[in-house]
């Protein structure tokens, strides 16, 4: 069967996309005074690019330079002396850890991001909602390890009222692969690998057409929340808390909600 | 009985040449660069023949105009080169029944063993030789296979002077002894004459002469033979 | 500086070069060992993760080895004995997957061999479906640890002397005699090298296995791939099964390479 050429050029980004520690450490050298570091969960690339230009707008001689990893690298990164101004985490248990450790100063919530169900374009499996997981044939989700994993099992394990005490087995028996980050689980579904996968909306809004989105309900779903917090010894905290504000500001929110994350007042 | 008929095409270089091999040791000299490895190995089949025929008792090995060429192993023509080519993971009684595996062949190259003064050095490995024991292994070997032809490509030159005195007699009593046609090629007038066969002149790819010994001393054909057969007489 | 002082600063600066090159490798791995004391070594081997994935690692390395040499043999002595356009083709071939990123590889099997891959339609047919089964963990390691073996035994055979070869011929042996008798016993160094680094790559390999097999626990979960599940969250038991993977490599290593010096030692006896 032919690959659309799209498709693949997408998915080469994803492969190259995870392997771990590709992300550059940025070059201690340049704060120079008109630089302004951020260090930002791997979901956030799309989003914060775009805020980058707007920035830049508005701090006229200002450069945004950004370092996107997964979250706790860029907390060990922190924790070693990297020189960031802001950190923006995918979830609250590593940036609680650095909140702890003195490295960075109050937390705000900034963003939500919500698991969804996706399957191929062609639906083999005939995914409907969230029970049909219990009969697909091939189910590709997060291994425990990751965050992605972790909300995966307890949305399992919150349908239990609704879809009976076994279903998370059910669902289970179903898996042929527990991913090591939701970019694979994503890829899985896209090549047609996977009838289902339970990744973040975003990603699935990243995927375009090439996957479909079955909602989980409300009711039973989790909400991965991202905090974002100016660095404590930051070389430049004027703009790191500039940046924050733009960030939780008008401007920021409507970037996040344009890329499907949700609105941190929702909580 | 050896025929050949031969037109071999190489980096530039032209064989060509017709011959015919009586059994017993047939010495064959020339300058360097003449042909007379290549020669060898063609008989062989280690080098591919443009256009001719051999014939060995009567049975084809190659002819070229009907596109028939018998694969080496199938020959039965033993070759020594220069450097012997015993196999150097093997011991010198596996080296010598290489070419008769079984029950059998251990008798016959017991045999052939014996008869080379080897019998001794049968658990060694080539590496454990000198140069004239290699020489005796390397002639066992083939013999044990019993090749219909011999091919000997300057079985002597590697052995110091010593070893090459005592070594070139039994030589040339083993190639008359067997009654094969065998082609020793050399550069020593002492070696030609211990053979005391027919000598083979080759320049440049084509044969200068072929006849026997005592008209190529009588008379060289060539300014080659001509130093060649005056070498010995000095006694160099 | 006195000139002689300059040649002996020189004298020293290869032996200065090589044991800082030495260090460079050997103090992470010594660092892994001293930094993973006994009581979290003993609790990481003990992790629900390690027994599987160890003998589901020795399992597929195994089997891959198996099929390296099978297949990788006749194609290495073709490689070293023609010279051609072919032979050029087949040597850019095989050094690429050396040279792609493991992820990349994982996703060229994926789209070769997956469900919707290009041969999918004809495996389908034949009731195989390769992802997240052990058989692609093995296809894995293959494509990625094959070229090891096979540059090693192309240039092994290209070391070996023709002439013992025509010598074999004339005293009659066919091709498998030839081969079996001469050529591999001759070639066996770098032969055994060959097979020892490719089955030491295929005990590594971890993007491809991912990216093609997926990670399930006594099914595709190879060590590599438990000890990165395991690193996301506690790094005690991803430095044990490291460990363990570093010595299950020395043990493997060290009975290949103790073959190889008494065979050599033989040889020259």
């Amino acid at each position: 069967m032919r690959m659309p050429r799209g498709l693949l050029s997408a998915l080469m980004l994803f492969v190259l996309d995870t392997g771990p520690g590709i992300a550059a450490t940025p070059d201690a050298g340049r704060a120079d005074g008109t630089t302004v570091t951020v260090f930002a969960a791997a979901s956030l690339r799309d989003v914060f690019g775009a805020l980058g230009t707007t920035f830049e707008r508005e701090h006229p001689g200002t450069k945004v330079q950004f370092n996107f990893a997964g979250s706790q690298e860029l907390r060990t990164q922190i924790e070693h002396g990297a020189p960031a101004d802001v950190f923006a985490s995918a979830d609250t248990k590593h940036m609680d850890a650095a909140r702890k450790a003195g490295l960075v100063d109050a937390p705000k919530l900034f963003a939500t991001n919500a698991p969804v169900i996706v399957v191929p374009a062609d639906n083999p499996g005939k995914v409907g909602s969230l029970k049909d997981l219990a009969t697909v044939k091939r189910l590709v989700i997060g291994t425990p390890e990751v965050p992605i994993g972790t909300y995966t099992l307890q949305i399992l394990e919150k349908a239990k009222s609704e879809l009976g005490p076994d279903f998370p087995a059910r669902v289970q028996a179903r898996v042929v692969s527990r991913e090591l980050n939701v970019r694979q689980v994503l890829t899985k579904v896209m090549l047609g690998e996977a009838d289902a996968g339970i990744v973040y909306r975003t990603d699935a809004r990243s995927a375009g057409d090439k996957v479909r989105t079955v909602e989980i309900p409300v009711e039973l779903n989790v909400l991965a929340e991202y905090p974002i917090a100016t660095v404590t010894r930051a070389p430049h905290p004027e703009l790191a808390r500039a940046w924050v504000a733009l960030v939780t500001g008008p401007a920021g929110q409507t970037a996040l909600k344009d890329a499907s994350f949700g609105g941190a007042s929702g909580r | 009985m050896l025929e050949l008929e031969l037109e071999v095409v190489r980096d530039g270089f032209t064989l060509d040449v017709q011959l015919s091999l009586a059994p017993g040791p047939t010495a064959l000299v020339g300058p360097n660069g003449a042909g007379k490895s290549t020669l060898l190995r063609s008989v062989l089949g280690a080098v591919p023949v443009r256009r001719g025929r051999i014939v060995l008792d009567g049975r084809a090995l190659l002819d070229t105009a009907r596109g028939l060429s018998v694969p080496t192993e199938d020959r039965r023509v033993a070759w020594v080169p220069q450097e012997y080519a015993l196999f150097p993971h093997l011991t010198v009684l596996e080296n010598v029944t290489f070419g008769i595996p079984g029950q059998v062949g251990r008798a016959r190259a017991g045999a052939v063993m014996d008869q080379l003064g080897l019998a001794a050095l049968g658990s060694r490995r080539p590496g454990a030789l000198s140069g004239g024991e290699r020489q005796k292994v390397a002639l066992a070997r083939a013999l044990a296979a019993e090749p219909r032809a011999l091919l000997l490509d300057e079985p002597l030159a590697a052995l110091d002077a010593d070893t090459r005195e005592a070594t070139r007699a039994l030589l040339a009593e083993s190639l008359h002894r067997l009654a094969i046609p065998s082609l020793v090629v050399t550069h020593e007038m002492r070696d030609v004459l211990a053979l005391g066969g027919p000598v083979v002149l080759i320049e440049a790819g084509r044969i200068r002469s072929a006849g026997a010994l005592d008209v190529f001393r009588a008379s060289p054909p060539s300014e080659f033979a001509r130093s060649l057969v005056t070498r010995v007489v000095g006694g160099v | 500086m006195s000139g002689r002082a300059g040649t002996r600063l020189l004298a020293v600066l290869p032996s200065v070069a090589a044991a800082f090159m030495l260090a460079l490798l050997a103090v992470p791995l010594l660092a892994l060992v001293l930094s993973t004391p006994p009581g979290d070594l003993i609790d990481g081997l003990r992790h629900p993760l390690a027994l599987s994935a160890l003998r589901l690692s020795l399992l597929t390395t195994s089997i891959s080895l198996g099929l390296t040499l099978l297949l990788g043999t006749p194609l290495a002595w073709w490689m070293a004995r023609h010279q051609g356009p072919a032979e050029r083709i087949a040597a850019a071939l095989v050094q690429l997957p050396i040279v792609v990123p493991p992820a990349v590889s994982g996703l060229a099997l994926l789209l070769a061999f997956g469900r919707r891959g290009l041969l999918g339609p004809l495996l389908d047919r034949a009731g195989l479906a390769l992802p997240f089964t052990t058989a692609a963990v093995v296809l894995a390691e293959l494509f990625v640890s094959s070229p090891f073996y096979v540059q090693s035994a192309v240039a092994a055979f290209r070391r070996l002397d023709e002439d013992l070869l025509w010598a074999a011929r004339s005293l009659g042996a066919g091709p498998a005699r030839r081969f079996f008798r001469v050529a591999l016993p001759l070639s066996r160094p770098g032969v055994v090298t060959g097979a020892a680094l490719s089955w030491a790559r295929a005990l590594g390999e971890f993007g491809a296995t991912l990216m093609f097999a997926g990670n399930l626990q006594g099914r595709t979960q190879t060590l590599p791939l438990a000890i990165y599940s395991a690193l996301e969250t506690d790094l005690r038991p991803a430095k044990a099964l490291s460990i363990l993977l570093v010595a299950v490599a020395l043990v493997v290593l060290g009975v290949l390479g103790r073959g190889t010096v008494l065979e050599a030692v033989r040889a020259r006896a």
